[in-house]
């Protein structure tokens, strides 16, 4: 299927309105720079658009558990981000600016809090990253793994490590 | 502050989302853009390979429909035969498994796991091809060139110590070309592929752990 010899059904494109928030929010999780973010919410609205025949309404997973795997999946494995986006940086790593600029400040306005929390996500690997948002999101365990393709267990363990570099970081900015 | 409040206000800023809803000719606008992924990146890095690759193949039928000797007509023959197999047979391992990688539905630990197997099969074939390409382009000139001599011998038996010339000479050229091409091939494929199989190796090690 050729995304731009058809044009979408009028379900797949309610579906890019309906989610349209939590696609950006994902995007947001990923990119703090606005150009990368707008170019990653393209590809995820595209990856969607050529998995949306796959999607089947009717299996056991919600369409909101798909749209998160098509989302991180495509924020995850993306290289062309990576190569604009500064590393990741390690939690001992002493040379890593502790107050990188508010992204898009011009653009869009975060509370402090916000984007303080923001800045220690950045400084998170992009599995990491996964979790954090998903913790954010409220998903259950089970969700998680469900997106993820992990145990609950698994999850459950790396959530607790994610969440303490998570605090790490956050009060190291403080 | 807490990461409970954080999520609260994550939450509460998520649910005075701002964004200007997208009508459908945006999603279609979108839609009409080319993927910028990685996979969609070595896709064309596949069909621009190809496309070198039939123009190599264009000229050598050229050179092939030029040659006046039979014998000459006979071993191009034989090598552009043996190309277009082992290059369509190449290239279509190649596109078949990178556009099989493109499964976005799939759980995280799936779709690296997929992705990484494929990208794999795919390097694997790429660098069989490669190494391929010695026994054919030298296999053929030289196979042509033996049986001439061996003719050539049974009249004049000095021609023995040309034919085991030969030999030595196309085994030593072989086996530099064998070196060179590992060492080009394991170069190429890192550059294009390498950077990606990396990433992809150390986000699947990081999920599981």
């Amino acid at each position: 299927m050729s995304p731009a010899a058809v044009a979408p059904p009028p379900d797949f494109t309610a579906v890019v309105q309906e989610y349209q928030p939590l696609l950006r929010r994902v995007c947001r999780l990923y990119c703090p720079d606005l150009a990368d973010r707008q170019d990653l919410f393209q590809e995820v609205v595209l990856q969607l658009w050529r998995a949306w025949p796959k999607y089947q309404p009717q299996a056991e997973a919600k369409l909101s558990t798909w749209l998160y795997r098509v989302a991180l999946n495509v924020a995850i494995s993306s290289l062309r981000q990576r190569t604009r986006r500064p590393r990741s940086a390690r939690l001992d790593d002493e040379d890593t600016p502790r107050h990188l600029p508010q992204p898009d400040a011009s653009v869009t306005y975060e509370p402090e809090e916000l984007a303080a929390l923001y800045r220690a996500i950045d400084r998170l690997s992009d599995v990491d990253k996964a979790f954090v948002l998903l913790y954010l999101e409220e998903r259950t365990y089970e969700e998680m793994a469900d997106i993820l393709g992990i145990t609950q267990n698994n999850v459950r363990v790396k959530m607790h490590r994610v969440q303490d570099k998570l605090r790490q970081l956050l009060t190291r900015s403080v | 502050m807490e990461l409970d409040d954080l999520r609260r206000n994550w939450q509460q800023a998520a649910g005075s989302d701002t964004t200007a809803p997208l009508d459908s000719e945006a999603v279609a606008r979108l839609l009409k853009q080319s993927s910028r992924s990685s996979v969609a990146e070595m896709l064309r890095n596949a069909w621009q390979e190809l496309v070198f690759t039939v123009l190599l193949l264009a000229i050598a039928i050229f050179g092939w429909l030029q040659a006046e000797k039979l014998e000459t007509q006979l071993m191009m023959g034989w090598w552009i035969l043996l190309g277009v197999v082992s290059i369509g047979s190449y290239h279509r391992h190649l596109i078949t498994g990178l556009k099989g990688m493109k499964d976005a539905g799939a759980t995280v630990h799936d779709q690296l796991t997929q992705q990484l197997q494929q990208l794999r099969e795919v390097l694997r074939q790429s660098y069989l091809s490669s190494m391929w390409s010695i026994p054919i382009s030298l296999g053929v000139p030289m196979g042509f060139t033996l049986v001439k001599l061996a003719q050539e011998m049974t009249v004049n038996k000095k021609m023995v110590l040309i034919f085991w010339l030969t030999v030595v000479f196309y085994g030593v050229v072989g086996y530099v070309a064998f070196l060179g091409m590992r060492w080009f091939a394991k170069h190429y494929l890192q550059r294009l592929y390498g950077q990606h199989l990396d990433r992809l190796e150390g986000l699947l090690r990081e999920l599981e752990a």
